[in-house]
């Protein structure tokens, strides 16, 4: 069997015909916990439930590193070593000092690479009652994995303490690696080649990494009965047909476009505010042509919505208050994060587990595939209080966090809030290229090489 | 050869279940019993079936959602419950000149021997009857309908546009009371007999606030659906409305000076309530949100009963003949929650677990398209009523008209055989004021 994995991993091919599948409700019958078409290829338990929060992948094949945050009573991340990918191991467990004084956890992890060297970026949240409530991130030089890697820098926002929630690592169009992060009523725009470059040696620390790299602050716009007045995740994307970079933003009372091409001065191109059901937007991710976006609001019952983003864009009117497509996986549980290789949207789906749906055609998206990694009781708000131990953990809040995807092989990996980090593959999907599929070249996973428009500016 | 191709093509051409269905439109424990079209798409509103089994008659609101149609209320013989037969359709005078919806919710009471409906009205300015709430004809000849006459019109020229929900409530005091709701603001409270004794103008008598805290900024307050509900571990009369910011729950014994009671604000995904209607002993609720993909949630409101809390959040469940539609109307009878779920027609699911809601069964009213002039879910099943005597139960269809259906195993409902109060949306108009022997 894993021989026939193995093959799969690497072999190249034509994706094979996509059919609907029906996810079912939980409890699932037993041997039916995924589809057939999904494969687990490693499965690594990291420890307590309720540890585990965001995970990323590098996508370079000669790099095969995974990072999963970790929270609560382990506050740091995980390095996972996928060389051999059925036999995954964590190779490195970095811990924020003095742990036990800290109260809060990582976040989102991302990576970057920057003159020939590879840096992940750890976002930190963590409460005033403790220290380092100013981090926003901890940036660590990985190059030299599997054998070490070195905190190169931390990054304060003494200005808005409480860290950042979210964050997106993204080459602009003028060649600078991006970090954008949530911070106050701003998503913030830090250029790491400036926080990486020169002597912060000699530098008051406070001075050094606040704001020195601070380039760019993306605003919520401000409207009366703003659910929050930041944002809570961001994408952002090239946007081939124009030009331009494009931020695509959840978070005040829902969903916003930006041209951020001029970091200087923003441009709101779209927004999606009155959405019924929709009060705040969460994690927002377009389409490689940016038609189209997913839109996430943190609530139960709430489903993935699909925008068409084209009449805002195309000037009839900036705002869009209604989803041409909505998917669900269970309408009792929640979805969470998501990744878009289209036509594919990959979802870390709390209580119900990885799931893929297909948006081919965006007002009838339907599953392609599941598996549910959480496999745990749905619905008990007393269990997931008792076993996560905190007063804001909703019956919902358990399960699969973070997704995934490399683009070179298409192996998706998933963290999982209890049961730990998940590497599987989907029949028929052995890579993602957008020319492929008639799109452009364009997911979450940068070209650090080439820049946003494959050299092709 | 040939064979083993046939069985792949089939096997591909097939769905990936392997199977192919035809329309289930009703699950076996659904009876229909009766239908009868009332005219064109999109013209029918709610619904309300009177109680005692000598009047077999319902009342279907009329109006129009569209491009012009009829606006009043049609009165329907259902001594036959498999051949409904319309009595009358009154409609208002110059009819084509009112302009909005029409007749939207309809009540019955009766009051010293004589029987009583009460049909709300929306209508909008720019043409006559803005400020008309609601016209109420006595009914008592029915079935002569040439002895149905309109006894009363009730106005409200500071909020013109009417009244889109009401509810009718024997209270303590023996009076029969009109709950309505405004454009902007309370909720009012009529005494209707005095209304149907010539004292119109005398006939408000009490308002029910939205607690000023769901106003934020300018945001202009009003409650979208009501229910009343005797309380009898309390002795209360308690009010259930949806609108603004939540639900809300008020002691409304002395109706001047209505209570507070709860509150349930911040719940995520509910910014307006809609329909809100507790369970016989006023333990549960289950309350709608009018929006698509939006489930029936169900809330425990004991913490807040009990003065843990005075606000609540959190539903403990929730439930939805299907999530990608929108559930509207319901009638608790606990256990059984029966529901007019717009595009899915009628379903009935059960409360027995408030936790883990389960549907028992369905009917589809309705399988036409979306509506693609008006609001696009908005369109099939609006309104349902159930006869507590014999447990018949009937369905307003937005397009398809009247339907009456038998559930197995349902032949009537008192809440004591199910330990419970004997307390639903049906008044007891010849029992003694609840609260009293």
């Amino acid at each position: 069997m894993k021989r026939l994995l193995a093959a799969l991993l690497i072999m190249p091919g034509p994706v094979v015909a996509q059919v609907a599948v029906d996810q079912p409700s939980h409890p699932p019958p037993p041997g039916e916990r995924g589809s057939a078409n999904m494969h687990v290829v490693a499965h690594v338990p990291l420890g307590a439930a309720g540890s585990i929060s965001d995970v990323e992948i590098e996508q370079d094949l000669d790099r095969p590193y995974a990072y999963v945050a970790r929270r609560v009573d382990e506050i740091g991340f995980d390095v996972i070593d996928l060389s051999d990918p059925f036999n995954a191991r964590v190779i490195h467990r970095w811990r924020i000092e003095d742990e036990d004084l800290h109260s809060g956890g990582a976040m989102d992890g991302r990576y970057f690479k920057h003159e020939g060297r590879t840096y992940y970026v750890q976002s930190m949240q963590l409460r005033q009652s403790g220290p380092n409530s100013d981090v926003g991130a901890v940036v660590f030089d990985v190059t030299d994995l599997p054998e070490r890697m070195v905190e190169v820098g931390r990054i304060r926002q003494p200005d808005n303490p409480g860290g950042f929630h979210n964050t997106f690592l993204y080459k602009h169009s003028s060649g600078k690696p991006l970090y954008v992060a949530t911070s106050g009523q701003y998503a913030k725009v830090f250029d790491m080649d400036t926080f990486l470059d020169g002597d912060q040696t000699e530098m008051d620390p406070i001075l050094r990494d606040a704001n020195r790299a601070l380039v760019g602050r993306i605003p919520v716009p401000q409207t009366e009965n703003l659910w929050s007045r930041g944002y809570h995740d961001f994408y952002v994307g090239y946007h081939a047909e124009t030009g331009t970079d494009r931020f695509y933003g959840g978070g005040g009372s829902g969903f916003y476009v930006y041209d951020i091409t001029d970091l200087g001065s923003p441009e709101l191109l779209v927004s999606i505010v009155g959405v019924p059901g929709v009060s705040w937007g969460h994690t927002f991710t377009p389409t490689p042509d940016g038609n189209f976006a997913v839109g996430e609001t943190e609530f139960q019952y709430q489903p993935l919505r699909i925008f068409d983003l084209r009449p805002a864009l195309e000037g009839e009117d900036k705002n869009i208050d209604e989803a041409v497509g909505v998917w669900h996986a269970d309408w009792k549980s929640l979805a969470h994060n998501h990744e878009v290789r289209w036509p594919f949207v990959f979802v870390s789906g709390y209580e119900s587990g990885l799931s893929v749906f297909n948006m081919m055609d965006p007002t009838n998206p339907y599953t392609v595939g599941y598996y549910d990694t959480f496999d745990g009781v749905h619905n008990d708000r007393i269990a997931a209080m008792e076993r996560l131990g905190s007063p804001y953990t909703w019956n919902v809040y358990d399960g699969a966090w973070g997704v995934d995807v490399r683009n070179a092989d298409g192996l998706i990996v998933v963290s999982d809030m209890t049961t730990g980090f998940w590497a599987l593959k989907m029949d028929g999907f052995d890579g993602w290229y957008g020319p492929d599929w008639g799109q452009p070249d364009v997911s979450s996973a940068q070209d650090w090489d080439r820049g946003p428009s494959g050299g092709n500016q | 050869m040939r064979a083993l191709i046939l069985v792949l093509a089939l096997a591909v051409a097939l769905p990936a279940s392997g199977q192919v269905h035809e329309t289930e439109r009703g699950t076996d424990n659904i009876e229909v019993i009766g239908h009868i079209p009332l005219g064109k798409r999109l013209t029918v509103t709610d619904i309300e079936m009177e109680q005692e089994l000598e009047r077999p008659f319902v009342y279907v609101s009329r109006a129009s959602l569209v491009d012009g149609g009829p606006k009043g209320v049609d009165m329907i013989d259902i001594s036959d419950p498999g051949n409904p037969r319309v009595l009358k359709r009154w409609r208002i005078e110059d009819n084509d000149l009112h302009l909005n919806r029409g007749g939207m919710d309809v009540k019955y009471f009766k009051w010293e021997g004589r029987y009583y409906i009460v049909q709300s009205f929306e209508f909008s300015q720019g043409g006559p009857n803005a400020d008309l709430g609601a016209v109420i004809f006595d009914v008592t000849s029915l079935p002569d309908a040439s002895g149905v006459r309109e006894v009363a019109r009730l106005r409200h020229p500071d909020a013109p546009g009417g009244f889109h929900n009401i509810f009718i409530y024997k209270h303590s005091s023996g009076r029969a009371l009109l709950l309505t709701t405004t454009r902007g603001g309370p909720a009012h409270v009529y005494d209707l007999g005095r209304a149907v004794t010539g004292d119109v103008d005398g006939a408000l008598v009490g308002t029910v606030p939205i607690p000023s805290s769901a106003a934020e900024g300018d945001r202009r307050t009003s409650y979208h659906d009501l229910y009343a509900g005797y309380h009898p571990d309390s002795g209360q009369d308690r009010f259930y409305g949806g609108g603004t910011g939540g639900y809300y729950v008020y002691n409304i014994t002395d109706i001047e000076n209505p209570t507070l009671l709860v509150s349930l604000m911040g719940v995520r995904g509910v910014d307006w309530g809609h329909t809100f209607t507790p369970s016989a002993d006023g333990r549960y609720v289950v309350a709608e949100v009018e929006y698509r993909y939006a489930p029936l949630r169900i809330f425990d409101l004991q913490p807040a009963l009990d003065g843990e809390v005075q606000n609540i959040n959190t539903p403990i469940s929730a439930w939805t003949h299907n999530w990608e539609n929108l559930v509207h109307n319901h009638e608790v009878r606990w256990p059984f929650v029966f529901t007019a779920g717009y595009l899915d027609g009628f379903a009935v699911f059960s409360l027995m677990d408030p936790e883990n809601p389960r549907t028992l069964g369905y009917y589809d009213t309705y399988t036409g398209p979306e509506s693609h002039d008006f609001i696009p879910y908005i369109n099939g099943a609006f309104g349902v009523d159930v006869r507590n005597a014999d447990g018949l139960i009937v369905v307003s269809d937005m397009t398809t008209g009247l339907w009456t259906f038998r559930m197995d195993g349902f032949n009537g409902w008192n809440g004591e055989d199910w330990g419970q109060p004997d307390i639903s949306s049906v008044q007891k108009w010849d029992d003694p004021p609840p609260g009293t022997n």
